[in-house]
């Protein structure tokens, strides 16, 4: 509860101050936006990393395979930093380089799933 | 009527739970008694493992809904819906091609050990008074064990095979055609075990309705005939061919319930391994519906259909055995 309240304060504050820096300096309040997206992540990293844990946990018991788990997480994990980046980029009507960035996104989680794209071909070759 | 060949020719599977036992003096109350522990023992490992596997799909599926909310919109970006497709695919179908080997391996053993106990138990019955109906009946379980066994080679295998292929490629890509294809596999193989085993019970019917009645009427007109034709010794003569086809009558259930419970020993492992699969799937694809995207809801529930699919194919055949010795037992001349 207390992250969420703190998380959404800090929201509310960074949003209220950027739309009233917007009118004088607008590169001052997409700065602010996207210190305020960095600050809320930040707040969040004690709650991720205990969600983290609890799978590396599941994962060393052998309750849970970390080679399936482990690329999905990396996957959300980069679709995150892709949207939340994209979206300033987009705030700073900068659309080019936000697609750019999304793209790069798509490549590294492709990337980082090739383990098991590789896995899922072999097991339907050996079907087919 | 070779009754030794039956304890010689019992497939491994069943050797394991029937150890020194023989068609004569079968205790099947022991039997059974003994089955207990290894196959609550097996059910336990058999649940531990599907349980894991089924645990990573809810993990994968919860972790794709929480990346739903990375757009407004709540739609997931596709890459990671992509990812999440070849996790589920993967950890689902890491082992398939042994479950396959179980399945199918479980069919040709009763397929093999069909070809000893029916001519056995077939020998035993025409002994008892059902010599038509035996030969029909043993006609008949043989020729749809190897039409089942040839469909399993031909259609079914196979089309397991792309139906788990068509289910990822579809969570993937998601396009109708691919739909449109998996579920004409799916009904080509239920509509093939179900016409198989529909075509078996009509025909087991019928074949006994007419040749029982055939038999019954030539045993009780040779009896009638042999009494008639010898004035003292007739009589006696008759009675004494009854009491030996009673005593083959006992025989013939004796190796009966012996084969029902080497049948039975043959395919409790299957059933216990791709049931268990089955089921838990089942369940992950029901939970994975209520937190995620339904392509990854409908591929969970997709492939645990090609672990029922396996399944389908081991009780059919035993259905038939279990149908065939029943009614091989239970002829009454």
């Amino acid at each position: 509860m207390e992250i969420v309240s703190r998380a959404a304060a800090a929201a509310v504050v960074g949003s209220i101050l950027a739309l009233l820096l917007r009118k004088y300096t607008p590169e001052l309040s997409l700065t602010l936006s996207l210190v305020t997206g960095v600050v809320i992540v930040w707040i969040s990293a004690t709650v991720a990393s205990r969600i983290t844990d609890l799978l590396r946990r599941l994962a060393e018991n052998g309750a849970l395979e970390s080679i399936y788990v482990s690329p999905v997480m990396k996957c959300v994990g980069i679709g995150m930093i892709t949207q939340l980046a994209s979206q300033v980029c987009r705030d700073a009507q900068q659309g080019s380089v936000a697609s750019a960035v999304e793209l790069c996104g798509t490549l590294c989680a492709l990337y980082v799933s090739m383990p098991l794209i590789d896995a899922l071909l072999t097991t339907v070759e050996k079907l087919l | 009527m070779d009754v030794d060949a039956l304890e010689q020719a019992l497939p491994p599977e069943a050797e394991e739970y029937m150890p020194d036992t023989s068609p004569s003096g079968f205790d099947l109350k022991g039997t059974l008694e003994a089955l207990v522990q290894p196959v609550s023992e097996r059910l336990r490992q058999a649940l531990s493992a599907a349980m894991k596997t089924a645990g990573v799909l809810l993990m994968v599926c919860v972790m794709i809904a929480l990346a739903n909310t990375l757009d407004s919109s709540g739609s997931t970006p596709q890459y990671i819906l992509f990812s999440g497709v070849a996790a589920i695919g993967a950890a689902a179908l890491e082992d398939f091609d042994s479950f396959l080997n179980l399945g199918v391996g479980s069919l040709r053993s009763m397929a093999d050990y069909s070809r000893v106990l029916l001519p056995v138990l077939a020998s035993a019955a025409a002994a008892a008074g059902s010599v038509g109906g035996a030969a029909a009946k043993y006609g008949a379980t043989a020729f749809f064990m190897n039409l089942l066994t040839e469909a399993a080679d031909k259609v079914i295998v196979p089309g397991v095979c792309a139906y788990a292929a068509l289910s990822i490629a579809d969570g993937a890509v998601g396009n109708q055609a691919l739909k449109t294809a998996k579920k004409l596999v799916k009904s080509v193989c239920g509509l093939l075990l179900t016409v198989l085993c529909m075509a078996f019970t009509a025909w087991l019917a019928l074949s006994g309705v007419v040749s029982d009645s055939a038999d019954a009427l030539t045993a009780r007109m040779a009896k009638t005939a042999v009494s008639t034709a010898l004035p003292v010794v007739g009589g006696i003569l008759s009675d004494a061919a009854g009491t030996l086809a009673a005593a083959a009558g006992a025989l013939r259930s004796s190796i009966g319930v012996y084969g029902v419970a080497a049948v039975l020993c043959v395919c409790i492992g299957p059933f216990i391994a791709l049931g268990t699969r089955y089921l838990l799937f089942k369940i992950s694809a029901a939970l994975c519906g209520c937190v995620s995207d339904k392509r990854l809801s409908t591929l969970v529930e997709d492939l645990s259909s090609c672990f029922g699919m396996i399944l389908a194919l081991n009780g059919t055949a035993a259905l038939m055995m279990f149908m065939s010795i029943y009614s091989l037992i239970r002829t009454v001349v």
